[in-house]
C-alpha cells in the first residue's frame, strides 16, 4: 500500500505531471481524516506533498519523498488538516447583503425558480471569499438568494479568489427548497402556508416526471415531440434523482413532511438548517437521509426552532445519521470552526466535528474524492493551524486552495 | 428643591424601583482560580477564596476566616469571573419567538422619539432572559431598536427571574439611545418622509437639541430669578436637557467614521457628551479622535459585512482601540448575537490580538463603566455586587457554561 503510495507519487512528479510549484507540509500533527468512522488518525513527523493543484503523498518521510526543489512549509507545532467545507452558504452569491446590486441579486418573480442556477451569478472573489478561506474554509457550496420557495440550484466552489470557471467544482450540486417561515411568498396562490409549499413542490415533480417521460418517448405519428422546458428540466433532474433535492426546514414537522415527499416520489434527500433534526433523528436515520445542521447554534427565538439545541449534532450522529456542520451564513463562514466547537460543547465527538466540516460534506455530495481528506490525488486544500483548530487558541497559520498557499492569510 | 428638579428627580425615581431580591444566604466560594477583571489585574488568582455577604463580596483572598454558618462552596477546579455585563441588549423588547405581537422595540413613527421607553416595551417572560443568565450575563442594559434617531429611553437590569419591577437596577443614571447612518434614513427614507439622508438625521438631531437647549435655558433663567410660574419642559425635550445638562448617558448607534465625526460635531456644537458609539465597525479608524473626547465603543469581536456601514470592520478593530487607550465593550445586540453567547465574543476578540484581561474586561467592567455602574458591579472586588459566574473551566473555551450564577448572592443558576 505504501509503495504504491510512493510509485504513485513517483509518477505524479515526473516532468509533465506538476502543473504548478510543489509544497512540502513537513512535521506538526497531520490529522488527513481518511477514515470515515472510529478515532480520528493523527500522524506525527509526516509530510504532506503538494505538486500542482493536488496532493501527491501524505506519510512519513521515508514515504513521502520531498523533491528537490520544493518549497517547505514548517508546520511544527502546528496541525494539518484538510480545508474546512461549509454546505450552506452564500459565499459569492451575496457581498453585502443590504445591497443587493453588489451581489447576484434576488429573483422575487416567481416562487419556483428550479431553472436559476447559483453559477450563473456566482463572483467567487472579494472580501466575503477572502474571509472565509482565512478562516480556514476551502470549500463552499452555495445557493441561490432570493426569498423564493425553490430558489434553484446550488453550485459548490472552492474560496481561492477566482472567476467562477476556477473556483466552481461542481456547476449544479442539488436543488434547494425552502420550507418554512423564510419562504413564505405572499403573492402565489399556492405555498403561504406549510401544506400549500409542499402540495406545489409535489405537484410541480409530478408534473416535471411526466414530462420527462414525454420527452423521452419517441412521438407517434401524427404527434409532435413535447417542447424542451428548462424549468422542468431543472425539476425533472430532481425526480430522477441526478440531482439531490436540498430542502431547507428547521421545525421537525416540517422536516417529517419532506421525508414523506421524497418517500413517495423517491428523491435524493438532504435536509439542511435543521435546528429540531433531533427530535426525527430515527427517521432520518432510517431514510438514511443527511443532515446539514446550520447554524449550530440556532437559538430558540422562532417558532420553528423553539425546540432547538446545542445537542442536536451529538443526538443526530448517535442515531446513525450523516451530519454536516455548517454556519449557514455569508459573513460568518470564517466562523465554521467555532460552530464545530459549539456542537462539541452539545456533546458531539469532537473528531465526529471535525468529520463533519470536512469529509461529511464532500460524502453528501459525492465529493469525497476529492475534497475533505488529505489523500494522494485529491485536491491541495490544506490548513495548517498553530493549534488544535477547535480550540479558541488556534490560529490559520497557512491555507493553501488548489495548491497555491494565501499569501496574507490574516484575518482583515 | 425646584420644580424641574423635582421633574428630573422624579424622572429618576420611576427609574430607581426598589429591586425586592430575596434575602441571599452568606456564602464563601473556597479555593476557586479567580479571573477578577479589576482594573489592571492581570490573569487568574489561584486557590482564591469569595466570600459573599448580604449580597455583596465581603472578602477575596486565600484561607478566609468566615463566620460560622457561612455555606462553604466548594469550588476547586472552577474558575470565577465576574457576572457578564451586556451593554447593548434587546432583551425583552423584541421578545422570543419573534413575531409581530413581540416586536415592541422600535416606535416606528417618528425619528424622534426620546419620551419612549424601553421599560414600557419590556417582557420579562421573554426565554431568551433565563437563556442568557444560562450563559452567565447577569446585567443588562436594554435599549430601543435604532429605526429612529432619537430612539427612547434604555434601562438596566439584573437577569434574575420576575416581573421587572424585580429586575430593574436601583440607582441608574438616565440613558438615550440615539442612531447615525444607514438604519434611520433606512427607515424613514422608505416612506418617503425625513431623515432620508445622513444630512437629514443630521438635521432633525440638531433641531432637537436646540428646542432643548431653549427650553433648558428658559429653564434657568427662571431659576435664577423664580418669577411667576416655571417655564414647561415638554416630555420631548426633557430628556435631551438632561443630556445637556450632563444628567442623563448618551449611547449612539455609529458605524462609520464619518458618522462618528458627525456625531462628535454635533455633541460640540450643541454642548452635550457621547458616552458611547455603539457597533461602531470603523471606530478603529479614528482611535485618537475617541480617545481624546472620551468616548467608549461598544462594538461587535468580528460581526461585519451585512451592510456598507458595517462593511469596513477588521477583526483587530478592539485590540487598536484598546492600545489607542480607548475603552472597549463586546455586546451582543441581542437577538443579533444571542445573549448566552455573549462571553464568546470576548474569546474571538482575545482570539484577534485583545489583551486576554481586557477582552474579560470588555464583558464585565468596562461595560459596567459605560453604563456608569463600575462602582457597583462589573468585577470581582470587595465591596461590590456579589454577581458572579463559576465556570467549569477557562470562560473562553468554546462552549463552556457555567455550573453556577449568582446574582447579588442569589444562586439563580445552579449545578
Amino acid at each position: 500500500m505504501r509503495r504504491a503510495a510512493v510509485l504513485i507519487f513517483a509518477v505524479m512528479i515526473l516532468p509533465g505531471f506538476a502543473h504548478g510549484e510543489v509544497i512540502a507540509i513537513v512535521g506538526g500533527t497531520v490529522v488527513p481524516m481518511r477514515s470515515s468512522q472510529g478515532p480520528v488518525e493523527r500522524l506525527e513527523d509526516c509530510v504532506v506533498v503538494i505538486s500542482g493543484a493536488r496532493i501527491a503523498c501524505v506519510g512519513t518521510k521515508s514515504e513521502c519523498v520531498i523533491p528537490a526543489g520544493a518549497r517547505r512549509l514548517d508546520a511544527k507545532g502546528g496541525v494539518v488538516v484538510p480545508g474546512f467545507f461549509d454546505a450552506l452558504t452564500q459565499v459569492g452569491i451575496i457581498e453585502v447583503s443590504a445591497e443587493p446590486s453588489s451581489g447576484q441579486g434576488e429573483e422575487s418573480v416567481d416562487p419556483l425558480t428550479p431553472h436559476v442556477r447559483a453559477i450563473d451569478g456566482l463572483v467567487p472573489s472579494g472580501r466575503v471569499v477572502d474571509a472565509a478561506r482565512r478562516g480556514g474554509v476551502t470549500s463552499v457550496l452555495s445557493w441561490p438568494v432570493g426569498g423564493a420557495f425553490v430558489p434553484g440550484q446550488s453550485a459548490i466552489l472552492t474560496t481561492q479568489g477566482a472567476l467562477p470557471d476556477a473556483a466552481v467544482q461542481v456547476q449544479s450540486a442539488a436543488m434547494h427548497a425552502r420550507l418554512g417561515d423564510d419562504s413564505r411568498w405572499m403573492r402565489v396562490a399556492l405555498g403561504q402556508t406549510r401544506a400549500g409549499q409542499i402540495a406545489r413542490l409535489r405537484a410541480d415533480l409530478i408534473d416535471a416526471r411526466s414530462y420527462a417521460e414525454a420527452r423521452r418517448a419517441k412521438p407517434r405519428a401524427g404527434e409532435t415531440r413535447v417542447l424542451e422546458d428548462a424549468r422542468k428540466e431543472a425539476l425533472a433532474s430532481v425526480a430522477d434523482r441526478r440531482l439531490p433535492l436540498v430542502v431547507h426546514a428547521h421545525r421537525a414537522e416540517d422536516i417529517l413532511s419532506a421525508l414523506r415527499l421524497a418517500q413517495e416520489l423517491k428523491l435524493r434527500l438532504v435536509i439542511a438548517a435543521g435546528a429540531e433534526a433531533h427530535l426525527v433523528a430515527n427517521q432520518l436515520a432510517a431514510a438514511d437521509v443527511p443532515v446539514i445542521l446550520a447554524p449550530v447554534r440556532v437559538a430558540p427565538h422562532r417558532f420553528e426552532t423553539r425546540r432547538a439545541t446545542l445537542a442536536t449534532a451529538a443526538r443526530l450522529v448517535a442515531a446513525g445519521v450523516k451530519v454536516a456542520l455548517s454556519t449557514g451564513s455569508v459573513y460568518d463562514v470564517r466562523n465554521l470552526r467555532w460552530e464545530a466547537a459549539f456542537a462539541v460543547s452539545g456533546g458531539l465527538d469532537a473528531g465526529e466535528a471535525l468529520r463533519a466540516i470536512t469529509r461529511r460534506p464532500a460524502e453528501i455530495f459525492g465529493l469525497a474524492g476529492e475534497v475533505g481528506m488529505l489523500e494522494a490525488g485529491r485536491l491541495a486544500n490544506v490548513v495548517v493551524f498553530d493549534d488544535e483548530p477547535l480550540d479558541i487558541r488556534s490560529h490559520v497559520r497557512t491555507v493553501i486552495v488548489r495548491g497555491v498557499p494565501d499569501p496574507s492569510p490574516e484575518q482583515r | 428643591m425646584t420644580r424641574f428638579r423635582v421633574c428630573v428627580v422624579a424622572l429618576l425615581a420611576m427609574a430607581t424601583v426598589t429591586t425586592t431580591g430575596h434575602a441571599a444566604d452568606d456564602f464563601v466560594l473556597r479555593r476557586a482560580r479567580v479571573w477578577s477583571a479589576a482594573p489592571n489585574a492581570r490573569g487568574v488568582d489561584a486557590d482564591t477564596d469569595v466570600l459573599v455577604r448580604a449580597g455583596r463580596i465581603a472578602a477575596v483572598g486565600s484561607a478566609l476566616k468566615v463566620p460560622a454558618g457561612t455555606r462553604e462552596i466548594d469550588a476547586r477546579g472552577t474558575w470565577v469571573t465576574p457576572g457578564i455585563v451586556d451593554a447593548h441588549s434587546h432583551l425583552g423588547v423584541f421578545a422570543a419567538p419573534a413575531s409581530r405581537a413581540h416586536d415592541d422595540g422600535n416606535e416606528w413613527t417618528n425619528p424622534l422619539t426620546p419620551f419612549v421607553r424601553a421599560i414600557d416595551g419590556f417582557d420579562h417572560e421573554d426565554p431568551a432572559i433565563r437563556r442568557a443568565v444560562e450563559g452567565g450575563v447577569t446585567t443588562a442594559q436594554i435599549l430601543p431598536g435604532s429605526a429612529n434617531v432619537i430612539g427612547g429611553q434604555a434601562f438596566l437590569m439584573k437577569l434574575r427571574g420576575g416581573p421587572v419591577s424585580r429586575l430593574r437596577i436601583e440607582g441608574a443614571p438616565l440613558s438615550l439611545k440615539m442612531a447615525m447612518g444607514e438604519n434611520p434614513k433606512r427607515s424613514y427614507g422608505s416612506k418617503g418622509q425625513m431623515p432620508m439622508t445622513r444630512m437629514g438625521n443630521a438635521h432633525v438631531l440638531r433641531q432637537a437639541f436646540v428646542k432643548a437647549r431653549r427650553a433648558l435655558e428658559d429653564y434657568k433663567a427662571w431659576e435664577l430669578k423664580k418669577e411667576g410660574k416655571p417655564p414647561r419642559m415638554e416630555p420631548d425635550l426633557e430628556p435631551l436637557a438632561a443630556l445637556l445638562d450632563g444628567r442623563a448617558r448618551l449611547h449612539i448607534h455609529c458605524y462609520e467614521a464619518h458618522d462618528i465625526e458627525t456625531i462628535v460635531r454635533i455633541s460640540h456644537e450643541m454642548g452635550f457628551k457621547v458616552a458611547a458609539i455603539h457597533h461602531a465597525l470603523e471606530a478603529w479608524k479614528v482611535p485618537e479622535l475617541l480617545k481624546h473626547e472620551g468616548i467608549a465603543v461598544v462594538t461587535f469581536a468580528d460581526l461585519w459585512g451585512f451592510k456598507l456601514e458595517a462593511w469596513d470592520a477588521s477583526v483587530r478593530g478592539p485590540a487598536i482601540l484598546h492600545r489607542a487607550g480607548v475603552r472597549v465593550v463586546l455586546k451582543s445586540d441581542h437577538p443579533v448575537i444571542e445573549a448566552r453567547h455573549l462571553v464568546h465574543e470576548a474569546a474571538k476578540a482575545w482570539n484577534h490580538g485583545l489583551d486576554r484581561d481586557e477582552a474579560l474586561r470588555a464583558v464585565t467592567l468596562n461595560a459596567a463603566s459605560v453604563l456608569g455602574l463600575e462602582a457597583r458591579i462589573g468585577s470581582v472586588e470587595v465591596g461590590k455586587d456579589a454577581d458572579l459566574v463559576v465556570w467549569p473551566d477557562d470562560p473562553f473555551r468554546v462552549g463552556v457554561l457555567p455550573l453556577r450564577v449568582f446574582i447579588e448572592g442569589e444562586e439563580v443558576v445552579t449545578p
